[in-house]
């Protein structure tokens, strides 16, 4: 536990943090303030950034010095941009010069204020205060605000849903029309959002354009309820009069006194003109062609075609979804821009389900009683001050148990790459407590080999909800002394969203070293567990290592067979076969020297390698006496075996070719009878 | 001595002080004393022996501005004009320029050492 933290337990005075590489100028500060509040100091950006990670939340302000070692100002700033710390705690910036440029750049990185040198005391703390109390203030009216915008916003959408309905009603369509146009339109600006580089709106543009989307056919106003609802074919004459409600909408719209220059209006007055319009320029009231016509007049215009396609009206039945598209795709119900008939394929597949889900949204939106809830308890503030307290409560519990333990811990945040780890495990390791741009930087970390980190990477990838936790081993290396082998024990953290998405995790790293049961393990993987003899992986691996290290010497691959050793087993047992199998092995042992590997290949199969021989025509008194040691100190008198070798590199210069010249040496030796031993010669081959 | 005439001796302005820390006179005694100590005149030295033109900026940088917290005019113009000249110069500053100007911050600075030895 830091100096800071026990002071921190004991006032009540808000807190500040001061970050300054130099000393003297954060003695000036804390001079100035200490009477007031207490004070928290960081030598540099690392520094205070984790302080920020261990009470972000207690901290009333922060003064910010810029040039740095380590980290410097801009970057603390940028990571608290990325921790999200900036919404809540104000920073003050410490400038030594005026500049305008470094001011504005600290502001555009979300600093409140600054202080310039020399510091004059009563300027100081003036705007630390100012700079608490205004953002307690601000946050405060910053809620009211959104509330009474969000109100605001209900009430408009509100009146423009009554009186397209009434517009709906008098046509004869059923109330459902406006909401569905609004939502295709919605769905169709997306998409081309999404897919055209010209057309870049963002949400805020989208909602307004689909909500404008509702007054579409406002003009029909005026038309006369017998042509607008005459079964029949309409005369050419009454089309006309029909087709004079777009004019006539966007006329309307011109006329209401309200602020001509919002954007909504804007857009209501293009749906209302030009919704008719085509493509080709074969539409009214303007014949307008291609891309002359807005983007959302021509959406409103597929969603309206689109939406009457599958809706019964008194002159034609209902199509399904799927002739609808069909029809549209064909061209058969006027024409578009392609680019927009490409998108609404694409979300024609889920068009009728996205509708009804958000259809609900939208239900929902004017749940005054929702709304009301909500408001209440956020007026209340009583639940979420508690539950900051409760986590407060949890994150120092849990400090004060990573604080005591000898164990390496870590903590890896995706969103901002960070990996923590503790104290004591920084210690051990010799490395930072966070290091930052993990992943991204693709640092190469001197305590953990390369592709095991990949594979606890792997590992941690491969994690899901249900099972989030990941554990293996792999050997951590230590400064000055030798690689040890640890368990990582890993939990992966994921969002509480419907779709949950990695997060992050945390993890624990314990020596198993010195623990036997692990040894035992280790060694298993690499030996026999009959024989106690290499497994034939870990023996190509150390074949390979010293044939690289010393391609010059001489060296010997024998490979040794048991006689009808299935035979055997059948015959005389599996215990019997097993008694034999440790018998050549113990005798294999006790016929090589230090250095020279002995494996067991497959059941009844054993491989030698005899590394560092003199002379090449020692390598036949090595091969004889080991036969020799095996045959005629036989106390199990019945078996034979027979031995084949190949000479290294006059045989073959790997591993593969050695193997195979010395499985020919083993067929003619076998051919030749029962315990019998052949080098491999040329002509053999 | 007493810190006023301390500030004369060393072409500061104490008034200037006085008035900034609204006449804390404790502060301004401590502050002095701990400018003795301060590691940042050395920092500069070290770099200026390894012609480390980009630590000489950032020592120099940060002399000024305790120089300014101190009111420490004299030196404080010295440091301004070495960080003037290095911002100017860019990558390559010219080694004799550097050292002439460091060599006034030097003098300024060992004075004030000196004085600071008969502050009371």
């Amino acid at each position: 536990m830091t100096r800071w933290e026990v002071n921190s337990m004991e006032s009540r005075k808000p807190k500040v943090l001061i970050v300054d590489d130099v000393e003297l100028n954060r003695a000036f500060l804390k001079d100035m303030l200490e009477e007031d509040y207490e004070i928290i100091e960081a030598s540099d950006g690392v520094e205070a950034i984790d302080i920020l990670k261990k009470c972000s939340n207690q901290l009333a302000v922060v003064l910010l010095d810029v040039v740095m070692p380590r980290m410097d100002g801009f970057e603390v700033l940028s990571l608290m941009n990325r921790y999200h710390w900036i919404e809540y705690i104000p920073v003050i910036m410490i400038s030594a010069e005026n500049s305008t440029d470094f001011v504005r750049s600290g502001y555009d990185s979300g600093a409140v204020d600054y202080i310039s040198r020399p510091f004059d005391v009563n300027i100081v703390k003036k705007r630390v205060q100012n700079t608490i109390v205004l953002y307690g203030r601000q946050k405060i009216l910053q809620n009211i605000v959104t509330e009474q915008v969000a109100e605001k916003e209900k009430n408009n959408t509100l009146m423009i849903d009554i009186l397209s309905t009434i517009v709906e009603f008098r046509n004869g369509e059923s109330g459902t029309h406006v909401l569905r146009i609004r939502i295709i339109t919605e769905l169709l600006l997306e998409a081309m959002t999404k897919k055209c580089q010209w057309c870049q709106l963002n949400p805020s543009e989208i909602a307004e354009i689909s909500n404008a989307s509702a007054l579409h056919d406002v003009g029909k106003i005026v038309i006369p309820e017998e042509i607008l609802n005459k079964p029949q074919r309409l005369t050419d004459e009454e089309f006309q009069i029909v087709k004079t409600h777009a004019a006539k909408g966007a006329d309307m719209i011109n006329n209401v006194h309200v602020n001509q220059t919002a954007s909504m209006i804007r857009y209501t007055h293009d749906i209302c003109r030009w919704h008719h319009e085509r493509w080709d320029g074969k539409g009214y009231p303007d014949g307008l062609k291609g891309n002359e016509i807005p983007i959302s007049a021509q959406a409103v215009s597929m969603a309206d075609v689109y939406d009457a396609l599958v809706s019964k009206r008194c002159y034609k039945p209902a199509y399904t979804p799927q002739e609808a598209v069909e029809m549209i795709k064909a061209g058969l119900c006027g024409t578009f821009n392609p680019e927009l008939v490409a998108c609404f394929l694409e979300i024609a597949d889920t068009m009728e389900e996205q509708i009804k889900l958000r259809s609900k949204k939208e239900a929902q939106l004017f749940d005054v009683e929702r709304i009301s809830r909500d408001l209440i308890e956020k007026k209340g503030g009583a639940v979420s001050d508690r539950a900051i307290f409760m986590l407060e409560q949890e994150r120092v519990k849990n400090q004060f148990l990573v604080a005591l333990s000898d164990e390496i811990i870590f903590e890896y945040d995706m969103e901002t790459d960070i990996l923590d780890l503790s104290e004591k495990g920084a210690e051990l390791l010799n490395t930072d407590i966070m290091i930052f741009d993990f992943l991204k930087s693709g640092k190469k970390l001197d305590f953990i080999h390369e592709n095991d980190l990949e594979n606890l990477i792997l590992g941690i990838r491969a994690s899901t909800v249900e099972k989030p936790i990941f554990q293996s081993q792999y050997a951590l290396k230590f400064p000055q002394e030798k690689e040890k082998w640890h368990r990582f024990t890993v939990r992966t953290m994921w969002s509480g969203d419907a779709e949950p998405r990695r997060i992050g995790c945390i993890g624990k790293v314990e020596s198993v070293h010195d623990k036997a049961v692990v040894r035992g393990k280790l060694e298993l993987a690499e030996r026999d567990s009959l024989t106690n003899l290499y497994n034939p992986a870990t023996a190509k691996n150390m074949v390979e290592k010293i044939i690289e290290e010393d391609p010059q010497q001489f060296g010997a691959m024998i490979l040794i067979d048991i006689d009808d050793f299935a035979k055997m087993n059948q015959i005389h047992g599996q215990v019997f076969a097993d008694r034999v199998l440790k018998y050549v092995a113990v005798s294999i042992k006790k016929s090589i020297r230090r250095g020279d590997i002995a494996a067991k290949a497959n059941n009844d199969k054993f491989m030698i390698f005899l590394k560092d021989v003199k002379e090449a025509c020692h390598i036949t008194h090595q091969v004889e006496r080991i036969f020799k040691v095996i045959t005629e100190g036989n106390k199990i008198s019945s078996f034979t075996i027979n031995l084949g070798a190949a000479s290294y590199p006059t045989d073959g210069l790997t591993y593969e070719k050695l193997i195979e010249k010395a499985e020919t040496a083993l067929k003619v030796s076998k051919r030749t009878g029962k315990n019998q031993w052949q080098l491999y010669i040329e002509e053999q081959g | 001595m007493n810190v006023k005439d301390f500030y004369k001796s060393i072409d500061g302005n104490y008034e200037d002080l006085y008035k900034r820390l609204s006449g804390n006179e404790a502060f301004i005694y401590k502050w002095i004393k701990k400018f003795g100590n301060d590691p940042t005149y050395q920092s500069l030295e070290t770099a200026m022996d390894s012609n480390d033109y980009e630590q000489i900026l950032k020592a120099a940088h940060t002399l000024k501005g305790v120089c300014a917290n101190l009111s420490f005019i004299k030196l404080f113009d010295c440091s301004a004009e070495l960080v003037a000249y290095l911002k100017t110069a860019g990558t390559s500053p010219d080694k004799e320029m550097t050292e002439t100007l460091f060599n006034s911050i030097k003098a300024e600075y060992d004075k004030m050492q000196n004085m600071l030895q008969e502050l009371e």
